[in-house]
């Protein structure tokens, strides 16, 4: 059973605290979203858990250790990390990309020829395979950059924001594309969203972030009531339920600070 | 308790796709770059029968003591060789830099190499004229130094590519102004340091090829072990550092050994411009962009058209010698410009 979470997690932007204490799991093959307002710390709770800062005190751990512990590629085979923000490799096509995911796996190229060609059936993107990244469209792109992390062949899978800027078609498939490989392969997934609606639809658990601190994490369910959204987003509203019975929130006003 | 099951994407539907085409092109891409490394001898063997007296090149291998096997021999050899080092040099520092610095126009002249190596190599020629055996010496000692001055001005919590390309171009500035500042101060001198600021393989010989291709040899040896890494940093530091690469480190490195393959080849040939800048990408045009494949072809590239340029100059107008650099300048953007146009678009 893998342990993965953070326990009393601290994180400073020089002299400015930005992340006051955060314990959190997530427990394996389960769909996690953090929610929170812009600025409320979620993308550097999800980059402390992707190794890519260093907590001020307190840490991430994976099955006990410290994530500083695992050397930079050990870690990358269990864990993969998708940025929202990245430059764009132009010359690359998106198979010539994939194939840069194999990096941290010891394997002969004939397994990373293979690993590749599976992680982008996985990611639904085979028939992109010869194409430049340039010439993708976003939602395009994100299948062959979720392609890359899956080329990892990671027991968890980190996303910043993986649906920013699309619509709300393209939004649904990749959630959903995420929510078939959590099934089919017991992927676990930790994704930030700030989209409430989307979480809710998508996530077994939710964790709502304000201000560098964990208001609320646990079951999706749980997570809508009216007074916990006002106090996550600032936002007064409705829970609803949608003709499937799922919970949906519609926000009415600004709520007094 | 997602929606997947209700939403069924059409994607999901889609069998792996046959894998012929995507092997075919591997195919073609590997076989492009044996091509050019099979081609670059005939083009080395070429360009030792170019020049002012025509040379049977049998005299190669069974040297007979006559003055065409000299030429053949003590000047022509030493010269194709030591181009060929240079060229294959700026096109492997170029590679690297392109992808380090996630840049197009990156070349070894945004590191100061050019610049900084040219000021050490005029001020060596006009302050101490009698030394002109200390020219790569101090030319390689003066862009080294230009790259690290830039590399420390770049540096805060390690270096951006941005911030380092800003740099470089500060600093280049600078050291070209001191240069022209020489260069006027000193104008009645001007004439034997033009070969050396144009770029240019006249008068080299086997002391030269013994000075600088050891080192050029071995920092172009290491080069292709870098090629995942590269790959890697193209991605971006955050996909890099998150597919298990030490980024800082691995950049640091890779623009020590750019440093010292441009420095080497300045201190080889001048301020060969252009090489560096063509070459990765045309080999890019030729084989995509996995480095594994990129940087044999760009190395192979580089070495012919310097090899190639500095035949064309001798053979334009002997015994007249055209710089190889000007000789570059001329052709090579002819060439890139048509390829551009041929292949480029992408597919």
């Amino acid at each position: 059973m893998t342990e993965f979470g953070a326990r009393a997690l601290r994180f400073s932007y020089g002299t400015r605290e930005v992340l006051h204490g955060i314990d959190l799991d997530f427990p394996e093959g389960s769909v996690t979203t953090v929610c929170g307002a812009n600025g409320s710390g979620k993308s550097t709770l999800l980059r402390c858990l992707a190794r890519q800062l260093v907590p001020s005190s307190g840490g991430c751990f994976l099955d006990g250790r410290d994530l500083r512990r695992y050397s930079p590629r050990a870690f990358a085979r269990r864990v993969a990390y998708m940025p929202q923000q990245r430059p764009l490799p132009a010359a690359f096509t998106v198979r010539e990309m994939v194939l840069c995911g194999r990096y941290p796996c010891r394997a002969s190229r004939r397994e990373d020829e293979e690993a590749a060609e599976r992680a982008m059936h996985l990611a639904g993107c085979s028939g992109l395979a010869g194409r430049r990244l340039t010439e993708l469209s976003g939602g395009e792109r994100q299948r062959a950059f979720l392609a890359l992390a899956l080329a990892q062949e990671p027991e968890t899978l980190l996303m910043d924001e993986p649906t920013a800027g699309f619509d709300p078609g393209g939004q649904l498939e990749f959630i959903s594309l995420v929510r078939r490989l959590n099934r089919e392969t017991g992927l676990t997934a930790v994704m930030v969203l700030h989209d409430l609606n989307l979480a809710l639809r998508c996530s077994d658990r939710i964790a709502g972030l304000r201000d560098g601190t964990l208001r609320f994490a646990g079951p999706a369910a749980e997570a809508v009531t009216p007074r916990r959204i006002a106090d996550l987003f600032g936002v007064e509203g409705e829970v609803m339920r949608a003709p499937d019975g799922m919970p949906f929130f519609l926000p009415l006003r600004r709520s007094a600070p | 308790m997602g929606c997947g099951r209700s939403v069924r994407a059409p994607f999901f539907c889609m069998k792996p796709k046959r894998r012929s085409a995507a092997e075919n092109n591997a195919l073609r891409q590997k076989l492009t770059v044996l091509l050019l490394w099979m081609l670059l001898p005939g083009v080395l063997l070429f360009a030792l029968s170019c020049g002012a007296v025509p040379i049977p090149l049998r005299l190669l291998w069974s040297p007979d003591g006559s003055t065409e096997s000299a030429i053949l021999h003590g000047i022509r050899l030493p010269r194709v060789v030591l181009g060929a080092f240079a060229g294959a040099a700026l096109a492997g520092a170029g590679t690297i830099l392109q992808s380090v610095l996630r840049n197009d126009l990156a070349s070894p002249g945004i590191l100061g190499v050019s610049a900084g190596g040219g000021a050490a190599g005029l001020a060596l020629l006009l302050l101490l004229p009698e030394a002109p055996a200390w020219l790569p010496a101090a030319s390689f000692a003066g862009a080294l130094a230009a790259a690290l001055l830039i590399y420390l001005a770049a540096w805060r919590n390690g270096v951006s590519p941005e911030r380092l390309i800003l740099a470089g171009v500060a600093l280049s500035a600078l050291l070209s102004a001191l240069s022209g500042t020489m260069l006027i101060l000193n104008s009645e001198k001007v004439a034997g340091v033009l070969d050396f600021s144009l770029g240019s393989l006249a008068g080299r010989g086997w002391r030269e090829v013994r000075i600088c291709v050891p080192y050029l040899l071995a920092a172009l040896a290491v080069t292709p072990f870098f090629a995942r890494r590269l790959d890697l940093l193209v991605l971006g530091d955050e996909s890099a550092a998150s597919l298990g690469l030490r980024v800082e480190a691995t950049r640091t490195a890779l623009l020590a050994l750019a440093a010292l393959l441009a420095a080497g080849a300045v201190s080889a040939a001048g301020l060969l411009g252009f090489v560096g800048l063509i070459a990765p990408h045309t080999a890019r045009l030729l084989t995509g962009a996995l480095h594994r494949r990129l940087i044999p072809a760009s190395l192979a590239l580089g070495a012919m058209l310097v090899v190639l340029a500095d035949a064309f100059g001798r053979s334009l107008r002997p015994p007249e010698e055209l710089p190889a650099g000007v000789a570059l300048a001329l052709l090579g953007p002819l060439f890139f410009l048509w390829l551009l146009r041929r292949r480029g678009g992408g597919s």
